[in-house]
């Protein structure tokens, strides 16, 4: 069987690299809400929403993942080009979070692996994600992305 | 309105009405371009990408553009949400298995799987189905919460 060795910087692997700071903040949480509907922990609808003061609220650890987009992370420099896709993610809750909060965002490379399945050959990359208020870790969030080489570069 | 989407009115349910092996659901719901655009100004993804722009989509080897995995954490969120009362998710493993094209009307279901109670709560857990063209599964998830 032919192995394929995946090209990148290993010094990231397993290093926990600050990426920012974010502000759980009332306005983006209440657009998330109003477009999927979400009720507030309080049991107010969309429709009431608009004239509450979110400060203060939890938040579920599925709202997390809007902050993700642009987070910064560390260059892998992989010679593979290609575009990326989510190919799935796993979220914990470790302690309330709730809007208003401040949260530092640490990023971790886990793993990098190639896999040649149905699709042809691929490349997965895990992030480990950890959101902290002060010294206390409030969520996780693991991410598994995929890379299709031979496609143009792009990120999901 | 709360639990109501596209002709459905959901009814949320005490856990002590369920058992393992009961399912919730189905949520139909159609993710247009437009519910895609507003989420991606949400989520501050800019507009030069697969979500909705269909050159871009082209040219990284899909059809047309589609729905961001992310927003289908939201949509998993709200059918536990509006069917258990009272309940928290405690952790969420989405796989997504395809992808999901725009104006696809996703069928969204769950089959409790196990009811933990403890002193002071309850833990549910649920494996939860998304698909866009039953039965197809487009993205699979296991849910554990807390119900007070």
């Amino acid at each position: 069987m032919e192995y394929f060795q995946v090209d990148y910087n290993r010094e990231n692997l397993n290093k926990k690299v600050y990426s920012q700071t974010i502000k759980i903040d009332a306005r983006r949480i209440r657009a998330y809400r109003s477009l999927i509907e979400l009720s507030d922990s309080q049991g107010n609808t969309q429709e009431s929403a608009e004239s509450l003061d979110f400060n203060g609220q939890e938040i579920s650890v599925a709202s997390l993942a809007i902050f993700l987009r642009n987070l910064r992370r560390p260059d892998l420099e992989l010679t593979l080009q290609g575009s990326y896709l989510d190919a799935g993610k796993k979220l914990y809750s470790l302690a309330p979070v709730y809007v208003g909060d401040e949260l530092d965002i640490f990023v971790c490379l886990r793993k990098v692996f190639p896999k040649t399945g149905r699709s042809g050959f691929m490349v997965f990359i895990d992030w480990e994600i950890l959101f902290c208020r002060g010294k206390v870790e409030v969520a996780t969030i693991l991410e598994k992305y995929v890379l299709r080489p031979g496609t143009s570069a792009g990120k999901n | 309105m709360r639990g109501k989407t596209e002709g459905q009115i959901l009814s949320i349910v005490d856990i002590k009405q369920l058992k393992i092996g009961d399912s919730i659901g189905p949520l139909m719901r159609t993710i247009s371009e437009d519910t895609v655009l507003k989420f991606n100004q949400i989520w501050e993804a800019g507009d030069s990408n697969q979500f909705i722009d269909s050159n871009v989509a082209k040219r990284q080897g899909l059809e047309r553009p589609i729905v961001p995995g992310v927003l289908c954490l939201g949509l998993i969120e709200f059918l536990v949400t509006t069917h258990i009362r009272n309940i928290q998710i405690l952790s969420l493993d989405v796989t997504f298995r395809r992808v999901i094209a725009h104006d696809s009307t996703l069928q969204i279901s769950g089959t409790i799987t196990d009811i933990t109670l403890k002193p002071d709560c309850c833990i549910v857990e649920l494996d939860i189905i998304v698909s866009a063209d039953p039965p197809m599964q487009n993205v699979l998830a296991q849910v554990a919460a807390r119900v007070v």
